[in-house]
């Protein structure tokens, strides 16, 4: 479709070039010498026709004022909500949730509760060969040398695809507030 | 728009066993990270079978002739140990009577706490909430108490009402509570802000969050000793009423 946009347009061109006159567009079917021969003109001559780029489809008419709005503004569910019950955490004094759970004091307590466990006896890990002591390093790689894994299972193994969380902000309270109250504030003096 | 409901009314839902078997994990890993609906379904059923189980443990213990059985004859007495399923009732059986008794000798009730997460972090991003059992080594509201009562002593403030109330909660029922409270608090310092031997922050970025202090006004200020008073209106404490004499009755003899 795309094609026939293209040729439809340079034909015109290339006749307004000769006769000086626009004219209708036609659209035939050429032959694939021809439409080789026009390729090299296009070429040459630097004739492009929308930045040389495909032709996109594109909504028909153009949207009014009104129902733009409706769409963009009218959906509560579609919008994302604003927080406002964040706090400062008082353990680590980064913002969070109030009534949920810091989740980076959160983080912090569960690795440190299952190294406790690990030296209580709860937790057994599985030691598939028993530990040697080597004079040389060199020594433990050629007896030991272990399986040959191919990049891409070295990439899994790194569980580089499993999301993480953000490191926390600090939480300050004058960043918190609404821009207006905020800048009354400022004005008495209270926040900087 | 109304959330419109639909649920295949002909599927087999397997609540029964989810109760059973997130009761019997709870119980061997003393906590479980879940899902916030499971957690907040099972909740009623985990509660109900230790309030009969521990029942049954301290009758057991006070019980002179009984207390002397062996443990295979001990967990027959347990009638409560049929609401799990059947591989898990010796195993978990002998840690209820091993532990369990003189965990809970103040306690008779509430041996579970339900706390809120952050959703998760995968494609269905579902809330999260961690079930955990009260008084044990391994409890998160503990951890987290200490190591706020610990940033608060590094930074030279008083507690908080907050903080005091949740405090005391935690001591209260503890046999040996307030001893473990604080070694809680000591642990606290040298796990988490990396203290030194003279009581000191050697880590910078550790030092640089200890900068960041918390409303002073609530901490020795204004607001100390006001946690159920509004903040927002000046209230005053109501009078206590004088009591008023009814004169007698005329038609009364």
């Amino acid at each position: 479709m795309s094609l026939v946009y293209r040729f439809g347009l340079i034909s015109q061109t290339i006749q307004e070039a000769v006769w000086g006159i626009p004219r209708i567009p036609q659209i035939s079917i050429t032959l694939p010498k021809k439409l080789q021969e026009l390729k090299e003109k296009l070429f040459q001559e630097d004739i492009s026709i929308d930045n040389g780029s495909i032709l996109r489809a594109v909504p028909k008419k153009k949207l009014s004022h009104r129902r733009h709005r409706v769409k963009q503004y009218a959906a509560g569910r579609k919008q994302i909500q604003q927080l406002e019950n964040l706090v400062r955490c008082p353990a680590c004094g980064s913002v969070k949730r109030s009534h949920f759970m810091c989740m980076n004091c959160f983080d912090e307590i569960k690795t440190f509760l299952k190294g406790l466990k690990r030296a209580n006896g709860l937790i057994k890990d599985t030691v598939i060969r028993p530990m040697e002591n080597f004079a040389n390093p060199r020594d433990e790689t050629i007896i030991y040398p272990g399986k040959f894994t191919k990049p891409e299972e070295r990439q899994l193994k790194a569980k580089e695809y499993i999301p993480k969380r953000e490191e926390p902000i600090m939480f300050q309270k004058g960043k918190m507030l609404h821009n207006k109250k905020r800048d009354r504030l400022e004005k008495a003096g209270i926040y900087k | 728009m109304p959330k419109v409901v639909t649920f295949e009314i002909n599927r087999h839902r397997q609540y029964n066993m989810i109760r059973k078997n997130l009761c019997a994990n709870l119980i061997k890993h003393e906590y479980i990270q879940t899902t916030a609906s499971k957690a907040r379904k099972a909740k009623p059923y985990i509660e109900k079978f230790l309030n009969q189980v521990i029942k049954e443990t301290k009758q057991i213990n006070s019980d002179p002739t009984l207390s002397q059985l062996p443990i295979n004859q001990k967990l027959h007495k347990l009638g409560a140990l049929s609401f799990l399923q059947p591989l898990d009732r010796s195993e978990i059986g002998t840690k209820i009577l091993s532990q369990f008794g003189s965990r809970y000798i103040n306690r008779s009730n509430g041996f579970i706490r339900v706390l809120r997460l952050e959703p998760r972090l995968s494609e269905d991003k579902s809330p999260m909430s961690v079930i955990e059992l009260v008084d044990s080594e391994y409890e998160f509201k503990l951890w987290y108490t200490g190591k706020i009562v610990a940033r608060l002593e590094l930074q030279g403030l008083p507690l908080d009402d907050l903080t005091k109330l949740n405090v005391d909660k935690l001591v209260e029922l503890r046999p040996n509570g307030e001893e473990k409270f604080r070694e809680v608090v000591e642990k606290c310092k040298s796990e988490f802000y990396k203290v030194n031997e003279n009581g000191e922050v050697e880590n910078v970025d550790l030092k640089d969050k200890l900068e960041n202090l918390p409303d002073l006004e609530a901490h020795g200020g204004k607001l100390q000793g006001k946690l159920l008073i509004s903040k927002k209106f000046n209230t005053k404490p109501r009078t206590n009423n004088q009591s008023a004499s009814i004169p007698k009755s005329p038609f009364l003899k």
